[in-house]
């Protein structure tokens, strides 16, 4: 870009930098418009061409946080069916790729809290049983930045078997039982390895 | 326009290799919304680069499309069934989807059950077990039937329909879809994740909570009300609708059929004869009508009427004589 803008002829820089400006924000925009035209004339076909386009990208993201490739493909499932019935793409008014991000990860963060602290109780759930949704903020966008990363490191600080054991488990759909007889382990060394896993993920989320 | 952060210190931050410094630099950043979607723009980029799992889109869009299709049509379907709340709320919607119902229902009359429901059904001394499509496990006593909707289940509640006596073994899913029990006596049961065991069959019916939390709905008259239930809660519901909540130390005893054990504490011949004569289909009689008062202690493993007819006459020195599916106790 600075590059292009010194070919420019002095005089003109600044109009032709407004330009180019305005040349990033359509760039940005217009890589969904034609999901956008598309929802207009045929919702079906546009839900359609946004699944395809962003779900495994989504997929990819929610597992850095629940490690379980299962687990992230009902969050990312659930949040594109949330966007079909409550016609999220008749009233949105950033990209696609801003609002279905932003719902993976409070549904990532929802499932976490559910998963690891129990705190969801019969008694104090909503009415329409929704999820929690936490305000989106400069700063919360760089905490879930931050989290997944912890996630990520507590995982990978794991001994090599132990992790090994947890991917299996997490990743491989395989029963504790599968994976003790593959591994020549036994039982109860995966139920323990699982554990561990599971409480150094718990204690990534301190805080969280 | 705020430039002061490029796509290198961005992808550094998603790979945990940002400094504080520029952490805040990235913070300030994306105050600006046209920044906020270029954040997003670019976390999308950096995944698609550095991605980590393959699912199979193809699938995945297929399920996606067919639950679409399906919460569609079924929607009237559920409208029949979906709590009070919803047509207070959505009254004009209400009016349209039941006239939907009716068209529908005159169409598939004959064959709405099989169309709709997955049917389970166990006959006399049967015990099936089951596992439904969200992982919850149900065991199914003899001579009991559960349905299960084929299309919509698990869209937005679980909702299962029991005649019998079943044990169940629900699991929660992260995110909280309600499970229901709706049963043909006046009562439903309501949950998230826990086990407990209901016995809805001719007599009293009854509901035992293992682990968990589940909530009652019935009706008091006219009047919907509902209870909540806690871990060794068991509520008897009698034929007249009136409930009865009752604590009681080890509500397992109560799913202990499922190993075919019968656990009795106290319990009276009639009562137990009641249960042979729902479980395995016999006619039980008593020549000495003071038999029926007899109590009996103990637990029992029987794979059979007969094995358990034999322990029980044994045990309270009586005999019985049983003809086809007619037993008679006598002294």
């Amino acid at each position: 870009m600075i590059e292009r803008l010194k070919k420019q002829p002095k005089d003109i820089e600044p109009h032709l930098r407004v330009n180019n400006d305005e040349a990033d924000d359509s760039i940005t925009l217009d890589s969904e418009i034609f999901i956008r035209e598309t929802f207009k004339q045929n919702p079906h076909k546009g839900y359609e061409l946004l699944f395809r386009r962003y779900y495994r990208a989504l997929c990819s993201h929610a597992v850095r946080f629940v490690y379980s490739k299962e687990v992230a493909e009902d969050i990312v499932g659930d949040v594109f069916l949330v966007l079909w019935k409550n016609k999220v793409y008749e009233k949105i008014n950033t990209s696609f790729r801003a609002y279905l991000y932003a719902s993976v990860r409070n549904r990532a963060l929802n499932y976490l809290q559910w998963e690891f602290k129990k705190e969801v109780d019969i008694d104090t759930l909503p009415e329409n049983n929704q999820n929690q949704i936490f305000e989106e903020t400069p700063q919360t966008m760089l905490q879930f930045d931050e989290l997944f990363q912890k996630i990520e490191n507590s995982i990978t600080a794991l001994p090599p078997q132990c992790q090994r054991v947890f991917l299996m488990s997490r990743f491989e759909n395989k029963k504790n039982r599968e994976i003790a007889d593959e591994l020549e382990i036994a039982l109860k060394t995966v139920e323990a390895h699982i554990m561990k896993a599971l409480a150094q993920m718990r204690n990534s989320l301190n805080g969280y | 326009m705020n430039k002061s952060v490029n796509k290198n210190i961005l992808f550094e931050n998603f790979a945990g290799r940002a400094t504080p410094l520029q952490k805040k630099l990235i913070e300030a950043w994306i105050q600006e919304p046209s920044n906020k979607e270029l954040y997003y723009e670019w976390l999308d980029e950096w995944e698609n680069q550095f991605i980590q799992i393959l699912p199979d889109v193809d699938a995945a869009l297929e399920k996606s499309l067919l639950k679409i299709e399906h919460s569609e049509q079924v929607f009237s379907v559920a409208n029949q069934t979906t709590s009070p709340s919803f047509f207070n709320k959505n009254r004009t919607w209400f009016a349209i989807a039941a006239t939907i119902t009716v068209c529908i229902s005159i169409g598939l009359f004959l064959g709405k059950n099989y169309i709709l429901y997955q049917n389970y059904q166990t006959t006399f001394g049967e015990i099936e077990k089951i596992e439904l499509s969200d992982g919850s496990q149900i065991t199914l006593n003899a001579n009991s039937s559960l349905k299960v909707p084929r299309f919509g289940f698990g869209n937005s509640i679980r909702e299962v329909l029991l005649t019998g006596e079943a044990n169940f073994s629900v699991k929660h899913t992260f995110d909280n879809k309600r499970f229901i029990v709706k049963t043909d006596k006046n009562f439903e049961i309501e949950v998230l994740g826990t086990e407990f065991n209901v016995n809805a069959r001719q007599k009293d019916a009854k509901v035992v909570l293992n682990k968990g939390k589940i909530q009652l709905n019935y009706k008091d008259g006219k009047v919907a009300k509902k209870i909540t239930m806690k871990p060794g809660d068991l509520v008897v519901i009698d034929q007249k609708g009136q409930l009865n909540l009752k604590e009681v130390p080890q509500p397992q005893i109560f799913s202990a059929w499922k190993e075919q054990r019968f656990i009795f504490d106290e319990t009276s011949l009639l009562e137990v004869a009641t249960m042979i004569e729902e479980n395995f289909g016999l006619t039980i009689k008593f020549r000495e009508n003071f038999l029926a008062k007899r109590t009996i202690t103990g637990t029992f493993h029987a794979e059979n009427a007969d094995e358990l007819l034999q322990v029980i006459a044994e045990l309270l020195e009586i005999n019985y004589n049983r003809q086809n599916n007619n037993v008679t106790f006598f002294e």
